[in-house]
């Protein structure tokens, strides 16, 4: 499956929702949210580091 | 007489079981990848800087592909990038040169290439007639050096000959992959359709490097502890140094008769095998190719959206080296959602469904996270799907 990809233009009252989503997938370790100029959110999810051996 | 008994040897030596023959492109593509290139397979002539090919399978298949196969196919040669400024990019780089604007003077087999050298590393192989090659080459000096050795085992390498290299920088060709794509609007109209409707990650992939041979050099030494060469028309088994400096009246006739070995196995199509050194226990072969053919490449891939745009270049090594998801961090999506992601929120309030989604996407061959399908403005028609599928009211 693919990794969730970063989503721009966000209202920020639907924010948690993206992030809710984002965080329901294993391979997601956490988010950031970035506010833009225009009040709007990018939310970038981060990959797991891989597990060292 | 002496032609006939050389057939069994031959047809012993290509007699490989059928799974050593589907090893022959993953081998020689993994020996080519030992040196950090990208192989093209079979090798071509026609592979140049500035070709985009369009390749369909998602980061994750080729990572897969490339575990299996050894290779990543290049389907589709979609364009070649042309006016590439060779003259700028070789003008400090590179000795006196004459690179003018393309094209340039292609490396002939006439001629001293005048593209930059480049040197691989030999690489070594070991046969055994009862197990077929462990390493399988698509190279006919092999075989040939195995008929002339009439040995059952024996332990090789391979070197490639007269290897050269030429490039343009990405920078300059991401430009010009880039004007190239935003002046035609049709291009970005059926690339986008294609991204759309196959429902799959499309990337488009610009080679900026190839690398070319002009042959290689076969060496083998037999591992029996006996050598072959009882039947008539196995070539005599001494050194033709030692006999030529013992014997020179004998020389050549060992000689010849090697030659003869030679001509009755015959030469690769497009090329030749010569004999450069033989002994009791050793032969060596040079093969060269009638022109010069590319071996490998180094390019980078741009991700096509299903709105007609692409991403940022990331280098296509980087994309199979460790399956990095640089691509799909390239680009934020825009936010866009309908009434079917209400529905789809509320499904998703059981862990259990998100796991259902999840299959159902893969089923239905979306190669989508469920956060892209919940909040995507490009996934309404998915999102509407999915809402169908799963019965949401």
């Amino acid at each position: 499956m693919a990794f969730p990809k970063p989503i721009k233009d966000i209202p920020r009252d639907r924010v948690h929702a993206v992030v809710k989503t984002m965080l329901m997938d294993k391979d997601v370790a956490n988010v950031n949210c970035r506010e833009a100029t225009d009040g709007t959110y990018t939310v970038t999810p981060r990959p797991r580091k891989p597990a060292s051996t | 007489m002496g032609r006939i008994a050389l057939v069994p040897v031959l047809l012993a030596a290509c007699a490989t079981p059928s799974g050593q023959l589907e090893h022959v492109a993953k081998d020689w593509c993994l020996t080519i990848r030992a040196s950090q290139v990208l192989p093209v397979y079979p090798p071509s002539e026609d592979v140049e800087p500035g070709d985009v090919f369009l390749v369909d399978t998602s980061l994750a298949d080729q990572a897969r592909v490339y575990e299996e196969k050894g290779f990543l196919p290049l389907d589709q040669l979609v364009t070649r990038l042309r006016g590439l400024p060779y003259d700028a990019f070789y003008r400090d780089g590179y000795f006196e040169n004459p690179f003018g604007n393309v094209p340039h003077e292609r490396p002939s087999a006439g001629t001293s290439p005048s593209a930059p050298k480049v040197a691989f590393p030999a690489y070594s192989f070991q046969v055994d007639r009862s197990q077929g090659l462990k390493l399988a080459l698509p190279l006919s000096g092999v075989p040939v050096g195995l008929g002339l050795l009439g040995s059952s085992q024996a332990r090789g390498s391979v070197t490639i000959r007269d290897a050269s290299t030429y490039a343009i920088d990405g920078e300059t060709l991401a430009r010009k992959l880039y004007a190239w794509w935003n002046a035609d609007e049709d291009v970005r109209d059926t690339f986008g359709a294609i991204a759309r409707d196959t429902g799959r990650p499309v990337y488009l992939r610009a080679v900026t490097r190839v690398f070319l041979a002009r042959g290689v050099t076969v060496s083998l030494v037999s591992l029996d502890s006996a050598g072959a060469g009882v039947d008539a028309g196995v070539p005599p088994q001494v050194e033709l140094q030692k006999l030529a400096m013992e014997q020179p009246d004998l020389a050549p006739k060992a000689a010849a008769a090697y030659r003869d070995a030679l001509a009755t196995i015959g030469g690769p199509p497009g090329g030749s095998v010569r004999l450069v050194q033989a002994s009791t226990r050793a032969v060596t072969l040079d093969e060269d190719f009638e022109r010069p053919l590319v071996l490998g490449y180094l390019g980078f891939d741009v991700r096509i959206f299903p709105d007609g745009t692409i991403s940022a270049p990331v280098p296509s090594f980087a994309t199979v080296a460790g399956g990095s998801t640089a691509l799909e961090n390239v680009k934020a999506m825009s936010f866009g959602e309908d009434s079917n992601t209400a529905l789809l929120e509320r499904f998703l309030e059981d862990p259990a469904n998100y796991e259902k989604l999840t299959a159902w996407l893969a089923e239905t061959g979306r190669d989508i996270n469920p956060s892209d399908l919940l909040h995507g403005a490009a996934y309404s028609r998915e999102r509407a799907d999915a809402v169908a599928h799963f019965g949401l009211r």
